[in-house]
């Protein structure tokens, strides 16, 4: 660039700013409640533990984890073979949750749906958004109990 | 395309007699004045009844008349009461060839009720006639469509080719006459309520308000519209035609390690385009023309089979010589091999992990389209996840759900959906740009591999020549030339098919053409000009009766009607709570006689019969609803047919129609008497 145009350009006010940090959709406040608030709508009586809320948090995120989930259940995957991480933003979307009213926690070891919770999981069923997770969570229903959770956190056989 | 009622007969046999009622009805207004729940409702409702259009009223099956015609009635003299033992409807209609027909349709019978019965011929008025009757049903899988199906029959009675529409679930079904009907009859009940109609939803047909409004208006969108995805599915048969010709061309070319020059890999409208694609085959650095390789190739054979084959004597000297100057070459060729495949290797592996950064931004990206969605969806559920502040402390939060830090900014969803979709195309690119570089890397490849297959045939036999007696012939001339001419016969085979294919190409650029003109002809939008004239005019229709009526909200001139749907809308928006209930009123009376309307200026599929059952005239001014009779009235001169039934005052009402050309009936007391 020749010496004019750099003057004619330095030759004025100008302002930096940083660019705002782009947040992955999964770590958003709405994507991680609506998850949470999922999860426990496909629970036995509206309740998991904290174990199963992070197992199924976990699993449900990419396809190589739904999958590896999957394959877990069908005995292709030995559990101890299946990676499971406890992430923090699933406790921060939980607080949340229940803050807003939508949860209680039970003992400090389970989560249960309120009345209000309830509604909001009828109203997410119902709309166009988490296709993917929604159908996962469906398929995970008769299997993800939370015996079968606590023995592949154990990293036991499940048959 | 017309529908006129003549005659109504309904008929209640009972224990203690014949109860019923006879109405004749004229070509214009006909006004049915009645007390409240003296059977007014009942009439219109035969006639629904009578042309087994009650699923246009509910899904449920159930008869829509009252008590009167179906359990019991109290005779209107001896205030006693009687069971009805048998009853009936029948009506006499004419269409626009003056075919006219008797309908009779059994309500309490042993016969069942889903049986429809039509007498060829006007039974009600000329009663002595001996006319063919014929049984159709309704109601049943099939009555709309098959031929014994009453409302196959009642559409071509009317002159009506229903258009076949959508459902939700994708399949194709016929427009169904109950979808038609509500636009020309207003029911007492839910009818005044909705514009353009209240119209059954259960029948799953997608957009089935516009489809219906479209069919009366008779505008061509429709069939536009099937028209348009009918050439997208030509231009794309057609395109994947021409991929399939030019794939199987570039195969040809492959296998002599050419490549084919100047032919568009979409299809092309020029022939010279085509006629000017050619085969290039290396040589050296060079592309060139396959056809001036072949010309030389074979003067080169010729020269070969004249000369006689050369002992190694002769050529023992020349061929130490080229040994060692093709062993050097073999040597470079290997190292340009190794390099491009190092090069092949590279590409592979950054397109793999360009496609595993493509699916993570798909992923990244669907997920934060759900958060955008989650917090735009429904009062409640934004409520509830769209939070910027901590519901137990209110402090601002930042729209994440990773550690909560003072000074971060976090980007807002919107931006980051951007952010995302502008790296997911720079991906993108990468991705393409990169199996465009492995497909000419490969082809490079392949050419070095034949051309080192080459030399180390021909090194081959010039070591066997070296080894072999003086006298004999030199193994590697003979190899050259049996090598030359299996080039040679290959390049020919490939310019041969590559014409044949060519001509193909012609073919379907021809189509292509012919796709893009029919394209060309087709409106941009779904209107058709005259479409477009057809709307104008049924939107000023609208207008001078809004302005007739006393509509008050906003000056009639505003009042526009939606293309999308058809309803009226104001500025662009829907209207509707900013309506007073008269005006709303006003509307649906100038609506559903502007539909009607229009089919004295233009063909429309409007078979020229409207039926206001009690039209609220309560709810608007009395010089409204007198200008409305007035309007309506009109109707007789351009052959249509207006029914209301009301219980306006009948002081009033008299006054009214006192000056007005149309068929008035009073009823003192029960409609339905002792005949």
């Amino acid at each position: 660039m020749s010496d004019l145009i750099v003057n004619a350009l330095l030759d004025g006010p100008f302002v930096l700013r940083p660019r705002p940090d782009p947040v992955p959709g999964d770590l958003r406040l709405a994507w991680g409640i609506a998850l949470a608030v999922l999860i426990l709508g496909s629970s036995r009586a509206k309740r998991a533990s904290l174990q199963k809320l992070h197992f199924l948090a976990h699993s449900v995120r990419t396809p190589q984890s739904r999958t590896s989930a999957a394959r877990v259940f069908d005995g292709s995957l030995r559990p101890a073979d299946l990676v499971v991480r406890v992430e923090p933003w699933v406790n921060r979307a939980l607080a949340f949750a229940k803050s807003m009213g939508l949860l209680t926690l039970v003992n400090g070891k389970s989560a249960q749906l309120t009345p209000e919770g309830l509604r909001l999981c009828d109203d997410l069923m119902g709309a166009p958004v988490l296709e993917e997770e929604k159908n996962f969570l469906a398929t995970m229903k008769p299997l993800a109990t939370e015996r079968a959770i606590e023995k592949i956190m154990r990293m036991e056989t499940l048959v | 395309m017309t529908f006129r009622l003549r005659q109504l007969r309904l008929r209640a046999e009972t224990s203690a007699g014949t109860y019923g009622a006879d109405i004749a009805f004229d070509p214009g207004l006909n006004v049915i004045w009645a007390d409240n729940t003296c059977g007014k409702s009942t009439c219109l409702q035969g006639i629904l009844y009578a042309l087994g259009l009650e699923k246009m009223l509910s899904p449920r099956r159930e008869i829509p008349l009252p008590y009167v015609m179906t359990t019991y009635l109290d005779d209107p003299g001896t205030r006693q009461r009687h069971n009805v033992l048998q009853s009936s409807v029948w009506i006499e209609i004419e269409n626009n060839r003056g075919v006219v027909i008797t309908v009779k349709r059994n309500v309490v019978s042993d016969v069942d009720g889903k049986l429809i019965s039509v007498l060829f011929g006007p039974a009600l008025s000329t009663p002595n006639g001996h006319y063919t009757q014929r049984d159709f049903f309704v109601l049943d899988p099939g009555a709309a469509q098959r031929e014994a199906g009453f409302h196959r029959f009642l559409a071509e009675f009317i002159g009506w080719q229903l258009p076949r529409v959508r459902r939700y679930d994708g399949s194709e079904t016929q427009l169904y006459v109950e979808t038609i009907f509500p636009l020309l009859y207003v029911e007492q009940k839910a009818g005044w309520s909705a514009l353009p109609a209240a119209l059954p939803s259960y029948f799953q047909i997608r957009d089935v308000a516009r489809r219906s409004v479209e069919f009366l208006l008779g505008l061509s969108t429709h069939e536009i519209e099937l028209r348009k995805q009918q050439l997208d599915l030509d231009l794309a048969a057609n395109k994947s035609a021409w991929t399939l010709k030019r794939e199987e061309l570039v195969a040809i070319a492959g296998s002599v390690s050419a490549r084919v020059e100047g032919l568009p890999t979409v299809p092309t409208i020029s022939e010279d385009e085509i006629a000017a694609s050619f085969l290039a085959v290396a040589e050296g650095d060079e592309w060139l023309p396959m056809q001036a390789i072949v010309v030389a190739l074979r003067a080169r054979v010729e020269e070969m089979r004249a000369a006689q084959v050369p002992t190694i004597e002769q050529v023992a000297n020349e061929a130490t010589a080229e040994l060692s100057k093709l062993t050097d070459e073999y040597a470079d060729r290997s190292a340009r091999r190794a390099s491009l495949f190092r090069a092949k290797q590279t590409e592979v592996s950054q397109s793999y992990s360009a496609r595993r950064r493509l699916a993570a931004l798909d992923e990244d990206l669907q997920k934060n389209v759900d958060a955008q969605k989650l917090r735009s969806l429904g009062s409640t559920l934004t409520a509830t996840l769209a939070a910027d502040h901590c519901p137990t402390c209110t402090q601002p939060i930042a729209d994440t759900l990773l550690a909560q830090r003072a000074g971060t900014a976090v980007m807002p969803v919107e931006d980051n959906i951007e952010y995302i979709k502008a790296q997911r195309a720079i991906f993108q690119k990468l991705q393409t740009r990169s199996a465009e570089a492995l497909e000419t890397l490969n082809r490079k490849l392949a050419i070095e591999t034949e051309k080192a297959n080459e030399i180390s045939a021909r090194i081959r036999a010039l070591r066997a020549d070296l080894v072999s007696p003086s006298s004999a012939p030199s193994i590697a001339a003979i190899e050259d030339r049996l090598r030359l001419e299996r080039r040679l016969q290959g390049m020919e085979d490939a310019l041969q098919r590559f014409e044949v294919l060519k001509a193909a190409l012609l073919v379907t650029a021809a189509r292509h053409a012919e796709l893009l003109e029919v394209a060309r002809t087709l409106p941009a939008d779904r209107f058709s000009e005259s479409d477009k004239l057809k709307i104008a005019r049924f939107t000023q229709l609208i207008r001078d009766q809004v302005a007739e009526y006393d509509f008050t909200t906003f000056p009639a001139g505003e009042i526009d009607i939606s293309l999308d749907n058809f309803k009226p809308q104001k500025e662009g928006f829907e209207i509707g709570f900013e309506l007073s209930a008269s005006d709303a009123i006003r509307l649906k009376w100038a609506y559903q006689l502007a539909l009607m309307e229009l089919g004295r200026h233009m063909p429309t599929n409007h078979p020229g019969f409207v039926v206001f059952d009690e039209p609220r005239q309560q709810e608007a001014a009395k010089i409204s609803f007198k200008h409305l009779l007035e309007r309506a009235a009109t109707a007789k001169s351009a052959n249509q047919q207006v029914i209301f039934a009301t219980s306006e005052e009948r002081d009033q009402l008299e006054r009214m129609v006192a000056g007005i050309h149309c068929r008035y009936m009073a009823f003192e007391g029960f409609i339905l008497q002792r005949i």
